[in-house]
């Protein structure tokens, strides 16, 4: 296996190139090479500067050949997407074969997000970081029990205390909240204003 | 006014307030509390306990509760429910109603609802993509310790019944160190641990440890050897995780 994979290698290199003995090794293609394994292994998003260290090249570059892969993969209908979520970079399956997917699942650990705590979260995202209170002054109910749960499942952290009288906590979401939106950062959520209908 | 409600003797014991009705409405009026933290219902049940489980409730106090109560609760209806327009109460407590800011808390809290609406259609999108399920792959699952090394349901049920029958002697985590002076400092130890390597060159830790009945002095040894191996006096040897230690001399010879 392993020496069939390399004679691939080798064979795609005098392809590509038409010379037999030029290094494949920090060619474009072996860092393109490297990068999907990066992907395929790893359990969450890989950020560019780990990519960028470990195969010691620019960002920049990690950062193209990403997007080449990205693009092969949608153009070729390929069963996996790349995605930037939670400031980095991970394989997905294709959403578009989701429901043949399914019955290969063995664990799908997406909870339900109750009423109260997606918009205690719609609240902490954009006005972060929050304190209980700011929060409760919103919703008009008090909110500690939500504020635990979301806690709880990693979509928010305590970011410290506010430094006036009290020292209440604050909060600020998580990687991970963005990791189980699909969005790479804050700044991909709508525009707040883009809600205000006044 | 106030005279009269000055009877009112009774005293409200809530969460957020305590003290006699009138000084809530008081405070309400000047702003120094917040009518949405009052829950009024609770105020109301627990002043109808209070005259149920009392026979003698003077009329001053009845009539004093009831008309503030009356007054908060029309206050709160208005702060809930702000009506566009004039807001002329009769007594002057339309102040107290600032529709402004009422009105932009309730616009602020209808944009976070749709947000959130928002936020659960990304929520839900993300129920097609799936990521690879990957367990640990085995050739670093060597690098766990095994945690159950040695043990066998004989151990378990050993030690299950050592506990059970030590729960008399349960100490708790402050008994434990407010009764048991610490005897000696990490210095001394250090001393004692170089005397026992001063004509061998190895000892291990339960040789050094054997005369050691409690805890915190075991505890106090191996802080110790932790840091003569800091200072290179001595070598740590452990050949696996859990196992025995063995306490060498650094190049043979204590510096």
């Amino acid at each position: 296996m392993e020496k069939l994979s390399k004679i691939n290698i080798e064979n795609k290199n005098k392809n590509s190139n038409g010379i037999a003995d030029i290094s494949f090794e920090k060619s474009k293609d072996w860092l393109k090479t490297c990068i999907e394994g990066i992907l395929f292994i790893s359990e969450s998003p890989v950020k560019l500067k780990e990519i960028s260290r470990v195969l010691e090249v620019p960002e920049g570059k990690v950062s193209g050949i990403i997007k080449a892969l990205e693009k092969e993969y949608i153009d070729q209908n390929r069963g996996f997407v790349i995605r930037k979520v939670g400031r980095g970079f991970r394989l997905y399956s294709n959403p578009a074969i989701s429901d043949i997917l399914k019955s290969f699942i063995k664990s799908n650990i997406r909870t339900h997000l109750s009423q109260a705590s997606l918009e205690t979260l719609a609240i902490v995202s954009y006005k972060q970081p929050v304190t209980r209170t700011q929060i409760a002054e919103i919703r008009g109910v008090r909110t500690n029990s939500v504020v635990l749960t979301l806690i709880d499942k990693g979509l928010i952290k305590e970011a410290g205390k506010l430094k006036e009288p009290g020292n209440p906590l604050i909060y600020k979401t998580t990687d991970r909240f963005l990791e189980l939106l699909g969005i790479n950062s804050l700044k991909d959520l709508p525009a707040l204003s883009d809600y205000d209908e006044r | 006014m106030i005279s009269s409600l000055d009877e009112c003797s009774y005293i409200i014991e809530y969460e957020k307030f305590k003290g006699p009705i009138n000084l809530l409405l008081e405070l309400v009026r000047k702003k120094k509390v917040d009518i949405y933290e009052i829950r009024l219902s609770t105020v109301i049940k627990d002043f109808l306990n209070y005259i149920k489980s009392k026979k003698d409730v003077l009329l001053d106090t009845l009539s004093g509760f009831l008309y503030v109560a009356s007054v908060l609760l029309e206050i709160k209806s208005k702060t809930i429910l702000p009506s566009k327009g004039e807001q002329e109460g009769e007594d002057g407590d339309s102040d107290l109603i600032n529709t402004d800011i009422l009105r932009r808390r309730e616009e602020e809290y209808k944009i976070y609802k749709k947000i959130s609406t928002y936020i659960n259609e990304l929520y839900k999108k993300e129920e097609l993509y799936f990521i690879r399920e990957a367990p640990i792959e085995e050739n670093f699952l060597d690098l766990f310790p095994d945690f159950l090394k040695d043990v066998s349901i004989e151990s378990i049920h050993l030690l299950a019944s050592k506990f059970l029958k030590d729960k008399e002697d349960e100490i708790t985590y402050l008994d434990y160190i407010y009764n048991n002076s610490i005897s000696k400092t990490i210095f001394e130890e250090i001393n004692r641990v170089k005397d026992a390597l001063s004509n061998r060159d190895f000892i291990t830790f339960k040789e050094l440890t054997k005369d050691l009945k409690r805890m915190i002095d075991k505890i106090i040894c191996f802080l110790s050897i932790l840091e003569l191996y800091k200072n290179e006096f001595i070598d740590i040897i452990q050949f696996e995780s859990f196992g025995g230690i063995t306490i060498k001399k650094f190049n043979g010879k204590i510096k």
